[in-house]
């Protein structure tokens, strides 16, 4: 580990205005995460106009913190209204609401805090050593390799993401479409610009990231606001729910005993969520229920789980935590993607002239230790914020989406007109947006697009860079092991759920047979 | 037909057509070359096509021959995918308003208009949110990250 580099790396960390940045994107992150409706993607988006006029890495630091903070948040709306503020939540409602029920609503979310920074400070020290140890194995790797690492990506993520393995698939491909539009990398040819000077230098990312995540999202809301409208006051969910946002939040520091009752549980967590985050396309909410169901089998009250176990909220919150480091570790070391929000993290860093990748340990070293740096005290920024914030949960989830739809709407247009004072931008925000709106609707998933638009100029490159230097022998692919196996990675992936499917038909069918 | 297939069919025919359209430029991006013949500019935009194309194929044939497809969930008759068609409309003309009256015009007038349309009929909070919201924008993007926000036409 070059220490020069990372003392140079902290120093720029631990100035007023990183340490001050970090701060707003972990309590920005924590805020908008608790509100139902608002993922962490939503939120990134939202808040990436603010990275590129951030001077520095300060920007790509705090969009970490809004990354971390979100993944927690949406914890606090699971507890305290059976709702999760992300997907990722999902399984913490599942015991995290029964507490909040029996009236230990802050033990719940005392937990659900120290569970969420333990999950991301275990995976932070993971991503510190395994990128490093990754980066320097992908030195090893030829452009054969790159290509098929990427079509492994987008093929799981299209796989795993969405529920139509076509649809996926279709995004994908989309995604990789829409990153042919500008200058071709390899010949210098202009393409698909349809006569316009703005496509020369291909769609713009940001527009696209903050139309497709934030302002599809913001139509999704307004569906949301007008049945709202038609549910009645005195809904028994609704009164219940009146019923417990009354209670005080008290008690939040968890008790010795309850750290010593979640301790391994938070261990098991961490590591599942680590190894998941590190696969592309799957995610927090996998995660999450991957450590709960193992947290489950594996403990002695499995009885219990479900009516308001500590372990049944420290689980989910650590796995689904621990995510974050884990998504970082192929983002960092090959440039490659975990899921939607390290894909915006890259385009951040991107924006910032820095190229992740295995060169980046050589190049720009420092840059990747500020990164290392930034996830371990946005972890840590957490815990103690968290702590704070907690007081305040009542009245953050008590705000309610017709009152957040139109300043989200007015950040839309700001901060997509702040990233080149363009009024273009605007109208590939706004028909982002309205595709975004019919994709989500229709089973489509926005972040196998958004994965295809970032690595398709890479995947094209290096699939041509493969055809130049093997003379047209596509033989060639089967001498290089590595390549093979993704290769084979991405076709199981994307016949696994056929496979499954096919059986448990047969299964299902022999069982008949037998009873 | 059902909503669901109905959907998936447009689908295909979008994803096909899209894919006729690219393959169609494409053709003119063939002769530019660096790799002796074997690549060109055309290369990846043609594989990329004739994949969306099958793609778009397999989702009509898959939709044809399921039968237990998924409900969609955009319900052209119902009131709140009107309420979405209504606010695709009404953010058409804030762009436009952005555009020509700049930011905080268009923030000043569209907000308040948002809100009442969602339900908000308290005039003090619709003042105080206006107020509020258009001090935030301004501090946050012209103060702080010095950013230009879009001015007016007269400006």
């Amino acid at each position: 580990m070059n220490v020069e580099a990372l003392m140079t790396a902290f120093s720029n960390v631990f100035s007023w205005q990183c340490l001050g940045w970090l701060v707003v994107g972990v309590v920005s992150g924590i805020i908008l995460g608790a509100l139902p409706g608002i993922s962490t993607n939503m939120a990134i988006s939202l808040l990436f106009s603010f990275c590129y006029t951030i001077k520095g890495t300060a920007g790509v630091i705090m969009l970490l913190g809004v990354y971390c903070g979100g993944i927690y948040g949406g914890s606090i709306s699971a507890i305290l209204l059976n709702t999760p503020g992300t997907p990722a939540n999902a399984a913490t409602l599942l015991d995290g609401y029964p507490m909040a029920r029996k009236g230990e609503a802050g033990r719940a979310l005392g937990i659900s805090t120290m569970a969420s920074s333990f999950g991301g400070l275990f995976s932070a020290v993971c991503l510190i050593f395994f990128s490093t140890l990754l980066a320097k194995v992908s030195l090893k790797f030829t452009s054969l390799e790159y290509c098929s690492f990427a079509i492994f990506g987008i093929s799981i993520i299209s796989s795993l993401a969405s529920q139509s393995i076509t649809k996926g698939l279709i995004g994908g491909v989309l995604g990789l479409m829409m990153a042919c539009i500008g200058v071709d990398s390899m010949a210098g040819t202009i393409r698909f610009n349809f006569g316009t000077v703005y496509l020369m230098g291909g769609l713009p990312l940001i527009p696209l990231l903050i139309g497709l995540f934030a302002f599809s999202q913001v139509l999704i809301s307004v569906e949301e606001i007008v049945k709202e409208k038609n549910v009645r006051e005195d809904n028994p969910e609704l009164l219940e729910r009146k019923r417990i946002m009354s209670q005080k939040v008290t008690k939040v520091l968890p008790s010795w005993s309850d750290i010593k009752r979640c301790f391994p549980v938070m261990v098991m967590s961490s590591t599942i969520g680590t190894l998941i985050g590190a696969i592309p396309g799957t995610g927090g909410d996998i995660s999450s229920f991957v450590s709960y169901n193992f947290a489950k089998r594996t403990s002695r009250r499995k009885n219990e789980f479900g009516t308001g176990v500590p372990e049944g909220v420290a689980a989910p919150e650590a796995g689904n935590n621990s995510v974050s480091g884990g998504a970082m570790i192929p983002m960092l070391s090959l440039g490659i993607p975990g899921d939607s929000c390290t894909a915006m993290l890259l385009g951040a860093l991107m924006v910032k002239n820095i190229s992740p990748g295995p060169t980046l340990f050589s190049t720009n070293v420092e840059k990747a230790y500020e990164v290392f740096s930034g996830m371990i005290l946005s972890n840590l920024i957490m815990l103690v914020a968290g702590f704070i914030i907690l007081k305040f949960a009542v009245n953050i989830v008590r705000i309610q989406k017709k009152h957040l739809v139109p300043i989200i709407v007015a950040l839309c247009f700001v901060g997509t007109y702040s990233f080149n004072h363009t009024y273009e931008d605007l109208i590939v925000m706004l028909t982002a947006g309205f595709v975004g709106y019919f994709l989500v609707k229709n089973e489509f998933t926005l972040s196998s697009i958004i994965i295809g638009f970032i690595l398709g100029t890479m995947t094209e490159s290096n699939f041509r860079r493969f055809v130049l230097v093997s003379g047209g022998n596509f033989s060639q692919i089967l001498k290089r092991p590595i390549a093979v196996c993704f290769f084979a990675a991405a076709i199981i992936s994307l016949f696994s759920p056929s496979i499954g499917k096919l059986f448990s038909h047969i299964k299902n069918k022999a069982d008949a047979k037998g009873g | 037909m059902k909503r669901e297939k109905l959907a998936n069919y447009i689908i295909s025919v979008v994803g096909v057509l899209v894919g006729c359209v690219y393959l169609y430029i494409s053709r003119n991006y063939t002769r530019a070359t660096v790799d002796g013949g074997f690549t060109s500019a055309a290369t990846w935009p043609t594989m990329l096509s004739w994949a969306m194309i099958g793609l778009s194929v397999l989702l009509f044939i898959h939709t044809v021959v399921r039968k237990d497809l998924p409900t969609s969930e955009v319900r052209v008759d119902s009131r709140e995918f009107r309420a979405v068609l209504l606010m695709m409309l009404g953010l058409i003309a804030y762009y436009l308003s952005f555009r020509y009256l700049g930011c905080l015009i268009t923030n000043a007038v569209f907000l308040p208009i948002l809100l009442i349309c969602f339900g908000e009929r308290r005039w003090w909070f619709i003042v105080l949110y206006d107020v509020g919201a258009l001090i935030i924008i301004y501090y946050l993007f012209q103060v702080v990250l010095r950013s230009r926000l879009a001015p007016p036409f007269f400006l």
